[in-house]
C-alpha cells in the first residue's frame, strides 16, 4: 500500500474574527487519545467549515497534493516538522488583538493527511486538486478545497496532524512575523 | 500497545500558547506494506504471509462498521427534502458535474459578480412586502455546499452554480415583458389600482419577464423556493438565467417605483410539473406560498387579478384553489387575466426574434391589441364582458372547490397544512446504518451504495 499526501494550511486575520481562534482549537482539543474515524471527521469538518465561513479573512495559503510515495512520506515528515519544531510560533506574546486601534494578528492553521494510495479517498482528492496551474494561489480554489475535504474518509488515512499557531490570542503573528523568510512558502492569495 | 483497528492514536503533541496541534496515527492502515514490498515477502515467507492475509482481511471487516466510503457498509435509503440537501451538500446533490441546458442565451454584456447581489436587488422595494417574499432561487447562484457526502467521490468536483449560469433572453420572454409593460401602463394611470394585487402564474422565464415589464408600477414578490438541479423537474435554471438577464432592470426600478406601489407575487407555473421517476429526475417541486386572506386585507388588497397564461390555462393551479377559495369567502374579488389579453395589432409581422439580437425591446403590448381599445381593460373591470366575448378578456373569476392532491377543496385557514403528494419536493438518500451519515444521493452514478448491498429501503 501507498502513501499520497494532502496538506493545505491558510493564514489568516486573527482581529478579525475573534471566534474563530476557539473553534478550530477546539478541533484539535477535542480529538482524544484514541478518537474513532468518524468522530475524527466530524472535528475535521468543524475546522473546514469554520474556515470556510471566514473565507474572506484568509490572505494567504499553500497546499499540496502529491501521490508520489516517496515524496508524499518524506513531505509529511517536513509538514510535521513545521509543527515539531515550533519554528512558525512566536517566542513571546504580541498582545491582544484590538480589532479598532491595534496591528493586524494573524494565525495559521494547518491540516496534513498522509493518505493510502490506492483509495477512493486517494482519487477523490486527486480530482479535487485537480487545478489549473494558474488558479493555484485563488481564494475561490481554497474555498473548493475546504469544502471537498468532506470527501476524506479516515480508513483510508495512514496519519495526520493538525496544527494551530497561535494556541492563545495574544500570541498571534505580526505583519512582521509573516514577512520572515520561514513563511514565504504561504503564497498571497488572489 | 497497539490501538484497535478503525482508530487513530495521538502521537505527537504540542500545547503552548504559541501553537497547538497533534499527530494522530493510524496503526492498523499504516503498517500495511506497500503492495509491491507484500509480494517480495510473500516469495520468500509464505507461511507467515497467509497470517498476514488473515489479519488485513480482518481489518478491512473491523473499517466496514464504520460506514465509511473506502469499504463495504450496510447502507438504507431515507427521503429528506430536496432543497435542504442541496443547501448541505451543493444544488448538484447526486448529480455533480452534469451539465444545464439554457436555450436562448443573451448576447448581451453580463456582468457575473452581480449574482451575488441577486437577491437584494430583486426583493421587493416595500417593507411589508418582504414577508412574502421567497427568493430562496436567487440564493443559489453564489451558494457553497456546507459540506461533502461522505460516500460520493464526484462531489469533490463541486462547482458553484455562478459558473454555470449564463442570462437568458427568448422571444416569449419578450412578449411576457410587453405584456408586462401593458399591464402597468393600465394600472400606472388609474386610481382603482390602490386596493389590488396581482398573482402573475406564468412559465418561470415568462413570469420573471412579465415582472420586469411589470416593474416600474408593481412592486414584485417573487415566489421562487426551489433551487436549480441538473435533473430537476422544475426548470428552475431557466427561471434563474431570466432572472439574471433582467436584474439591472429589477435593480433600477426597485429605487424608482411609487413609493405606494401595489404587490404583484409571481410565481412559477411549472412549480408542480409532473414527476414520476427519482432515478433520473430531482424533485425540486413546491407549493406556491401567497399570504392568507387576513394577510392581503392588512395590506388592503379588496382586489386581486391572477395574470394566467392565456385563454385556455386560465384556471388557478391545484396549489392555490384553497387560498383561492378563502379569499372569495373573504369578500376579497378575483378577477382572472389571460396575459395575451395584451397584444399589438401593429406588431410586424415576422419581427426578428428577441433572443437573437439579445436586447430587451422598449415597445409594449396593449389591452385589446391597441392603444384605442386600451380603454376597455377598466370597463371589463367595472362591467364584465359577456360570456361570448370573455377569451383574452379581464373577467371576475369565482375560485371552485376542487380536491386534488394539493387542496382539499375548501377554505384553509391561514397556516394550515395543504394536502401534498406523498414525497413531494423530496429526495431519496443513501445513509449509512448505524452512524446516519449522509453517504450521498441514490441516484448518484458515483455513489459507494452502487456497489454495495443495502439492508432496507425508506423511500
Amino acid at each position: 500500500m501507498y502513501s499520497s499526501i494532502f496538506s493545505i494550511e491558510v493564514a489568516g486575520r486573527l482581529d478579525r474574527a475573534p471566534n474563530l481562534l476557539p473553534i478550530l482549537r477546539s478541533a484539535i482539543t477535542e480529538q482524544p487519545h484514541v478518537i474513532g474515524l468518524h468522530h475524527k471527521w466530524q472535528l475535521y469538518r468543524r475546522a473546514s467549515e469554520a474556515l470556510l465561513d471566514h473565507i474572506g479573512i484568509i490572505e494567504r495559503g499553500c497546499w499540496d497534493y502529491f501521490d508520489d510515495h516517496e515524496r508524499a512520506e518524506k513531505d509529511f515528515k517536513m509538514w510535521l516538522g513545521g509543527m515539531t519544531t515550533e519554528e512558525g510560533a512566536r517566542p513571546f506574546p504580541s498582545g491582544r488583538p484590538d480589532p479598532y486601534r491595534g496591528e493586524p494578528r494573524y494565525f495559521t492553521f494547518t491540516m496534513t493527511f498522509l493518505l493510502v494510495r490506492p483509495s477512493p479517498t486517494d482519487d477523490a482528492m486527486r480530482r479535487l486538486c485537480d487545478i489549473p496551474q494558474t488558479h493555484l494561489w485563488r481564494r475561490d480554489v481554497f474555498a473548493r478545497l475546504l469544502s471537498g475535504m468532506g470527501v476524506i474518509n479516515f480508513a483510508s488515512v495512514k496519519s495526520d496532524v493538525m496544527y494551530l499557531i497561535p494556541r492563545d490570542d495574544d500570541w498571534g503573528l505580526t505583519v512582521d512575523d509573516l514577512a520572515h523568510q520561514k513563511f514565504h512558502y504561504l503564497r498571497v492569495l488572489q | 500497545m497497539t490501538s484497535p483497528p478503525g482508530t487513530f492514536t495521538r502521537k505527537e503533541v504540542v500545547d503552548k500558547p504559541g501553537i497547538i496541534g497533534a499527530r494522530w496515527w493510524q496503526e492498523s492502515v499504516a503498517t500495511q506494506l506497500p503492495r509491491r514490498q507484500a509480494i517480495l515477502a510473500l516469495a520468500t515467507l509464505s507461511g507467515v504471509a497467509l497470517a498476514g492475509i488473515g489479519v488485513f482481511a480482518g481489518n478491512k471487516a473491523a473499517r466496514s462498521s464504520t460506514g465509511s466510503s473506502d469499504s463495504p457498509t450496510s447502507v438504507t435509503f431515507e427521503s429528506k427534502r430536496a432543497l435542504d440537501m442541496q443547501k448541505e451538500y451543493g444544488w448538484d446533490f447526486g448529480a455533480t458535474g452534469e451539465k444545464l441546458v439554457f436555450d436562448g442565451i443573451s448576447q448581451r454584456p453580463f456582468d457575473r459578480k452581480a449574482l451575488a447581489r441577486m437577491s437584494d436587488d430583486l426583493a421587493p422595494s416595500r417593507a411589508e412586502h418582504l414577508p412574502y417574499y421567497f427568493g430562496t432561487l436567487f440564493e443559489s447562484p453564489t451558494a457553497l455546499p456546507k459540506s461533502t457526502p461522505a460516500g460520493d467521490s464526484s462531489a469533490a468536483l463541486f462547482k458553484p452554480l455562478e459558473e454555470a449560469l449564463v442570462p437568458i433572453f427568448t422571444g416569449m420572454m419578450d412578449m411576457a415583458f410587453k405584456q408586462g409593460r401593458g399591464l402597468a401602463a393600465v394600472l400606472g394611470k388609474d386610481a382603482r389600482r390602490k386596493d389590488l394585487a396581482v398573482v402573475v402564474d406564468l412559465s418561470g422565464p415568462e413570469a420573471v419577464a412579465f415582472a420586469a415589464g411589470a416593474s416600474s408600477v408593481l412592486d414584485p414578490i417573487f415566489v421562487f423556493d426551489n433551487w436549480p438541479h441538473p435533473r430537476g423537474v422544475v426548470p428552475a435554471h431557466r427561471t434563474l438565467a431570466a432572472a439574471a438577464y433582467y436584474q439591472p432592470l429589477f435593480a433600477n426600478a426597485r429605487k424608482t417605483r411609487p413609493k405606494d406601489a401595489r404587490p404583484m407575487f409571481v410565481l412559477d407555473r411549472k412549480r408542480l410539473a409532473p414527476y414520476s421517476d427519482d432515478a433520473t429526475q430531482f424533485d425540486n417541486r413546491y407549493l406556491a406560498k401567497v399570504p392568507s386572506a387576513e394577510r392581503l386585507a392588512e395590506l388592503g388588497i379588496e382586489n386581486v387579478i391572477y395574470v394566467s397564461p392565456n385563454s385556455i390555462a386560465r384556471e388557478e393551479l391545484d396549489d392555490l384553489v384553497d387560498e383561492f377559495l378563502a379569499w372569495s369567502q373573504a369578500n376579497v374579488k378575483l378577477h382572472v387575466l389571460p396575459a395575451t389579453a395584451f397584444w399589438n395589432e401593429n406588431a410586424p409581422v415576422g419581427a426578428v426574434d428577441a433572443g437573437a439580437t439579445g436586447a430587451a425591446s422598449t415597445e409594449r403590448s396593449y389591452y385589446g391589441g391597441s392603444p384605442e381599445a386600451e380603454s376597455t381593460f377598466w370597463k371589463d373591470w367595472e362591467t364584465p364582458p359577456s360570456s361570448l366575448d370573455t377569451a383574452t378578456r379581464l373577467v371576475p373569476y369565482t375560485p371552485k372547490p376542487r380536491k386534488t392532491a394539493y387542496s382539499s377543496g375548501s377554505a384553509t385557514s391561514a397556516g394550515a397544512l395543504r394536502p401534498r403528494p406523498t414525497n413531494f419536493g423530496m429526495v431519496p438518500v443513501a445513509v449509512a446504518v448505524g452512524t446516519g451519515v449522509v453517504l450521498g444521493a441514490k441516484m448518484s452514478r458515483s455513489g459507494t451504495w452502487n456497489r454495495t448491498t443495502y439492508t432496507s429501503s425508506g423511500s
